[in-house]
């Protein structure tokens, strides 16, 4: 039989596995669906996370606010007609170096070192979900990509900030920034690619 | 509550803004109706604390000293935009241009709570919720590449983590006070935060590339108005932590930083043609004789600082509307008119005689030459290319001028050249007598307890 300790290292572990996974996707999958519907299912393996720290009401809002973030970049992606060449500014093969690096360097850092005393599981979740964010939107050509990054960033440190703070207020504001910053990433996008996808619109590109 | 008040304020005239956006008569007649009841919730409201979720929004004589700048010069801004519009435009791109002035105020309602907020984590969030709302006047200039408005969202969402995570470092330091590596950590992450949002070199490099897509009033509300609430917020974590100064090398690397943006900011605007990376160079020099003035430590020059911030944000803006001039009116008249505010706002921005700022270089100069001599002699030459940057433009626009004959009477640029004249006037009457601000800031950085 498994002891509660047992079950708790289970858990982390497939919570774990979980965000390398949907990360992974979005950094090595030049597909912006593939990416979009990683974003919103990385945010169910952040609210299992957050499960750890607050009530089970406040991760579904963290699902919520996300689901509704990963929305407005798929309908912009629709509207705009995304592409999916030139996602990234640089080949498969250095991606997926890059997030091994990522991923050994954060499982070396939040094995090694503690920070606002944060259980371990806590810290790398959120370390990872930030180095990932950052990475994603370095290694980005593209506006929606790139907005995905940062939002797999905060992610990330809305993990840290509910774990270190326990202020509803914060945690609120943080799920409503996300939505302001996925309306202005899909703002800049649209009008990025506004001359080619109203040229669609009237049939002069296809 | 009448902080809301002004917040609701801000929302409502970018929204009538927003519908009045073919009609720039309307528009300005809108920017002088909102200001008109900005400053009159600000001189009326009483000073008072308003609680929301359990932390205060505090409106007394220091907040009030900054609303005060930062609504003007958003005003005076928002008062410019008239002169960029264009006919009705199809493209999102000119509806921006067309609407400049409503999302200006939208992005300084987050502003006023970033400032009246007495909780450094929720106004660093509302400076970050201001800064993401400006990004929405950026226009990307192409497909296929992440653009400086992108850049800067990411910027910004760094640097906000970076100061919530330093908030939390240094309100667990008291609890842990042998525990020195809190405060460097703090340290680290307080210079990345500020340094990345405030543009401090090197951290400059962001800079460029926002410009480039924001249109140049939107370039001058960044650098003139958002960018100052950084020092505002540093300001208020100091005087709250006295040991912060003691423990951690912030002043030192204040002072570092701002000779090294002053100097960056110099070299990057002489050779500049752009306009929007012009001003975006020329305020980086006044922003580093700003951080000088904190980083030296004393009441002076920390009341120095924020007479450079204020004549800063007053040169800024009539930069930016002699720039609108410049590229908007054709005609001699207004191309001189355009001129004369560039120049104006140059002597403002360097802090030339006339200008508040003169008084305050006077003696962050004093205290910099009897310990720096070096330092000293850069900062006077970076201030010396602010006003020559300043001048070459002027030159060349009364020099290429024509007279384009135009029988149409446009009365917007009347009312433009009409704010360049307020402003002129404000920048002389401040420069002549500085000491009517220098009092009212005297009470402000009472507050600061660091101070040597």
């Amino acid at each position: 039989m498994f002891s509660p300790a047992d079950l708790q290292l289970i858990t982390s572990l497939g919570i774990f596995l979980g965000l390398i996974f949907f990360a992974a996707l979005i950094v090595l999958v030049s597909d912006w669906r593939v990416g979009l519907y990683a974003l919103t299912a990385h945010y169910a393996s952040a609210a299992f996370l957050l499960l750890q720290i607050t009530q089970p009401s406040a991760a579904l809002i963290r699902v919520i606010s996300g689901g509704l973030a990963a929305l407005i970049l798929y309908l912009t992606a629709r509207q705009t007609r995304a592409r999916n060449d030139n996602l990234f500014i640089s080949g498969f093969a250095f991606r997926l170096f890059a997030l091994a690096f990522v991923i050994v360097s954060i499982v070396g850092i939040a094995s090694s070192m503690t920070f606002l005393n944060l259980t371990p599981p806590i810290l790398f979740g959120g370390l990872f979900l930030i180095a990932m964010g950052a990475l994603i939107a370095i290694l980005s050509r593209e506006i929606l990509r790139l907005g995905v990054g940062i939002l797999v960033f905060t992610s990330g440190f809305c993990i840290l900030e509910t774990a270190t703070e326990s202020s509803l207020l914060m945690y609120g504001l943080l799920n409503v920034a996300d939505l302001l910053l996925a309306l202005v990433i899909a703002h800049l996008a649209k009008i990025a690619r506004e001359d080619e996808w109203t040229g669609a619109r009237r049939g002069e590109w296809q | 509550m009448s902080i809301f008040l002004l917040a609701v304020v801000c929302l409502l005239t970018g929204i009538a803004l927003r519908f009045l956006r073919r009609w720039p008569r309307l528009v300005f007649v809108a920017v002088l109706f909102g200001a008109l009841n900005l400053f009159a919730i600000l001189t009326i409201a009483p000073d008072e604390a308003f609680y929301f979720f359990g932390r205060a929004l505090i409106l007394n004589t220091s907040t009030r000293a900054l609303l005060a700048p930062v609504l003007g010069v958003t005003v005076a801004l928002a008062l410019f935009g008239p002169l960029a519009i264009t006919a009705p435009g199809t493209t999102s791109a000119q509806i921006l241009i067309n609407s400049q002035s409503a999302f200006l105020f939208w992005a300084l309602a987050p502003l006023v709570f970033a400032i009246t907020f007495d909780s450094f984590p929720l106004a660093i969030f509302f400076w970050a919720i201001g800064l993401i709302a400006l990004v929405l006047l950026a226009s990307p200039q192409r497909a296929g590449r992440v653009g400086g408005a992108a850049q800067f969202l990411l910027v910004t969402v760094i640097a906000a983590t970076s100061l919530l995570l330093a908030s939390r470092v240094l309100d667990l330091y008291p609890l842990t006070p042998e525990n020195f590596d809190l405060v460097r950590v703090a340290s680290v992450l307080l210079a990345l935060g500020l340094g990345l949002l405030l543009a401090i070199a090197p951290f400059q490099i962001w800079l460029g590339p926002f410009a480039d897509e924001m249109p140049i009033l939107g370039t001058a509300f960044l650098t003139g108005v958002a960018q100052p609430l950084g020092i505002w917020l540093l300001f208020q974590r100091m005087s709250d932590l006295v040991w912060l100064t003691e423990r951690a090398p912030v002043l030192t690397i204040l002072f570092i930083g701002g000779a090294l943006t002053a100097l960056a900011g110099a070299a990057l605007a002489i050779s500049e043609r752009r306009d929007g990376r012009l001003v975006a160079y020329l305020a980086l020099v006044a922003l580093g004789h700003a951080l000088i003035g904190v980083g030296l430590g004393t009441r002076a020059a920390l009341i120095g600082a924020w007479l450079i911030l204020l004549s800063r944000g007053l040169g800024i803006a009539l930069f930016a509307g002699g720039l609108s001039f410049a590229r908007h009116h054709s005609e001699r008249r207004w191309q001189i008119t355009g001129a004369i505010a560039i120049l104006g706002g140059g002597i403002a921005i360097a802090g030339a005689p006339l200008a508040p700022g003169f008084a305050a270089l006077w003696v962050i100069y004093r205290a910099v030459a009897a310990t720096n001599m070096p330092v000293f002699a850069l900062l006077i030459v970076s201030n010396a290319m602010v006003l020559l940057a300043s001048v070459r433009l002027a030159w060349t626009l009364i020099a290429q001028s024509e007279n384009v004959a135009s029988d149409e009477i446009k009365i917007v640029p009347y009312l433009g050249a009409g704010v360049v004249i307020v402003l002129l006037a404000l920048v002389i009457l401040t420069g002549l007598a500085p000491q009517s601000i220098a009092n009212a800031l005297n009470e402000m950085t009472m507050l600061a307890r660091y101070l040597k």
